[in-house]
């Protein structure tokens, strides 16, 4: 399978001239099977300019079909989900699995997201692609060639957060974001989930020493940690800070680099770029 | 830390709940009571005048799906008039029901055409004489024929309300999101050509500042 980084920002899109290289889209990312299924996780503001070229293909004719890996619905993974052409060409489908909280199923928050208040589009009976919601569990499911698998990352019923392993022909994707690991057992469930991935996309927006309040998010050494206690081969860090720039973000996989190294670690790391691809 | 927040008055749902339902779980961490700022909601409709110290606020309906507010604020150095998110005045846009689309941007009844020209005329006279006038020009000519529903107005449309309600400055905001820089100073270039004498044609940009009457 092949990834594509459409967006990598954490929390707020950041347009910002020092940002451009690594990008301001907010989460988005494709994934693409060896006979070309399309597996999108996460919908954040990444996935308009995904869309824009799936519109030069069948999506543009109203045969298009996809399937999106939500993790959960703070807006940096789901905002750009009502706005790509592709969503409102009939015809098209949207295979969408995510979690449901108890403030209300994954189906709710987007019809809400989409009410007169919030959009013109007046609710999601009025959408043109057919969208059909899968509240996600445990249970694996197939998308074509591939195997997919979700663990729940979050005891928090009002905020679920699941992560997700892809695998095809042995090979396996695991994407982790927005993980708190000081809830019991989330890192231990989590290192056993990613367990020998080739890739780990994992959310890594801050280092233990900057001291930001961040609603106990995972910070970038976390990744590391997890990745390397999991013998992950390649590791990608993603949503990263809004206030991060590009010479800034080099400079830390630069000296993680240097870190890994003196530990003699065989784990490749790397920082995620829009429009950055990787074979799996 | 306190904000004051201004916005239409709706139906389907209050300021606040409608704020509170985007900042809180599960689409936001936190619950909207536990924002420490103190958050004061001022519901205000259309053709409201009020004061905030010594700027002289009033607004007006703009023409876009399911209502927006437009706002001019004023002071002795300067007038600033912000129409963001309006259609021009050829159908009215909103309502309580979502609006079946039939193709054509045509008003539907006698009435219907006496809104759409009060509409028309409390925003002129919002922008009238201002300084500097912000307003939509999301659309080209042609992607407006495509989306007249859409609520948004072309740089051309921005330009004659700039021209009739005789604005100093026309700013064009509310850029679609495939409009390149380079496609946006054609845009202005092409409007100012067009432009009434005295009029200045444009583009919002981040990091643009506007600076007050000399």
């Amino acid at each position: 399978m092949k990834v594509r980084f459409w967006g990598v920002r954490g929390y707020v899109p950041t347009p910002d001239a020092a940002m451009l290289r690594y990008g301001g889209n907010t989460c988005c990312t494709a994934v693409t099977g060896d006979q070309g299924e399309l597996i999108v996780l996460d919908t954040g503001t990444g996935f308009c300019m995904l869309g824009d070229e799936l519109m030069q293909g069948e999506f543009g004719r109203g045969r298009g079909t996809l399937t999106l890996l939500i993790s959960h619905t703070y807006w940096d993974h789901i905002l750009g989900l009502p706005f790509p052409g592709v969503v409102h060409i009939p015809g098209n489908r949207l295979d969408i699995y995510g979690p449901d909280s108890t403030r209300g199923s994954l189906q709710m928050v987007y019809d809400g997201m989409l009410s007169p208040v919030y959009s013109p589009v007046f609710g999601l009976a009025h959408i043109g692609a057919t969208h059909r919601f899968t509240p996600i569990s445990t249970e694996p499911f197939i998308v074509g060639q591939l195997t997919i698998r979700a663990m729940p990352l979050s005891y928090r019923p009002h905020s679920p957060i699941w992560a997700y392993r892809l695998e095809e022909r042995g090979r396996v994707l695991v994407y982790i974001t927005d993980v708190r690991y000081g809830e019991s057992g989330i890192r231990e469930a989590a290192i056993a989930f990613a367990r020998n991935a080739h890739v780990l996309i994992h959310s890594a927006p801050y280092l233990r020493a900057e001291e930001v309040e961040d609603y106990g998010h995972s910070r970038i050494e976390d990744a590391i940690e997890t990745a390397q206690a999991a013998d992950v081969e390649r590791l990608v860090l993603f949503h990263h800070a809004p206030t991060r720039t590009d010479d800034e973000l080099d400079a830390i996989v630069d000296r993680l680099r240097q870190m890994l190294a003196a530990q003699g670690s065989a784990l490749q790391l790397l920082a995620a770029a829009e429009g950055m691809e990787l074979v799996v | 830390m306190s904000l004051d927040i201004y916005g239409l008055a709706r139906t389907q749902s209050s300021l606040r709940t409608t704020l509170a339902g985007a900042l809180s779980d599960p689409l936001f961490p936190l619950q909207f009571d536990d924002l420490r700022a103190q958050l004061n909601f001022f519901e205000i409709g259309a053709g409201s005048e009020f004061e905030l110290g010594p700027v002289k606020v009033r607004t007006a309906l703009a023409n876009h799906p399911y209502r927006a507010l437009a706002y001019r604020l004023e002071t002795s150095r300067g007038v600033l008039t912000f129409i963001p998110d309006t259609g021009p005045f050829h159908t009215v846009l909103f309502g309580e029901q979502r609006i079946e689309w039939a193709g054509q941007p045509t008003a539907r009844s006698q009435s219907e055409l006496r809104e759409l020209a009060a509409m028309k005329e409390a925003i002129l006279e919002l922008a009238y004489g201002a300084d500097w006038l912000i307003y939509d020009a999301q659309f080209t000519d042609a992607q407006y024929a495509r989306f007249p529903h859409w609520g948004h107005s072309s740089a051309s449309q921005a330009r004659e309300i700039a021209e009739a309600a005789q604005v100093r400055q026309l700013i064009l905001f509310h850029h679609d999101p495939h409009r390149t820089d380079t496609e946006l100073d054609q845009i202005v270039a092409k409007q100012q050509s067009l432009a009434a004498p005295g009029l200045l044609v444009t583009a919002a940009f981040e990091g643009m500042e506007l600076e007050r009457r000399p």
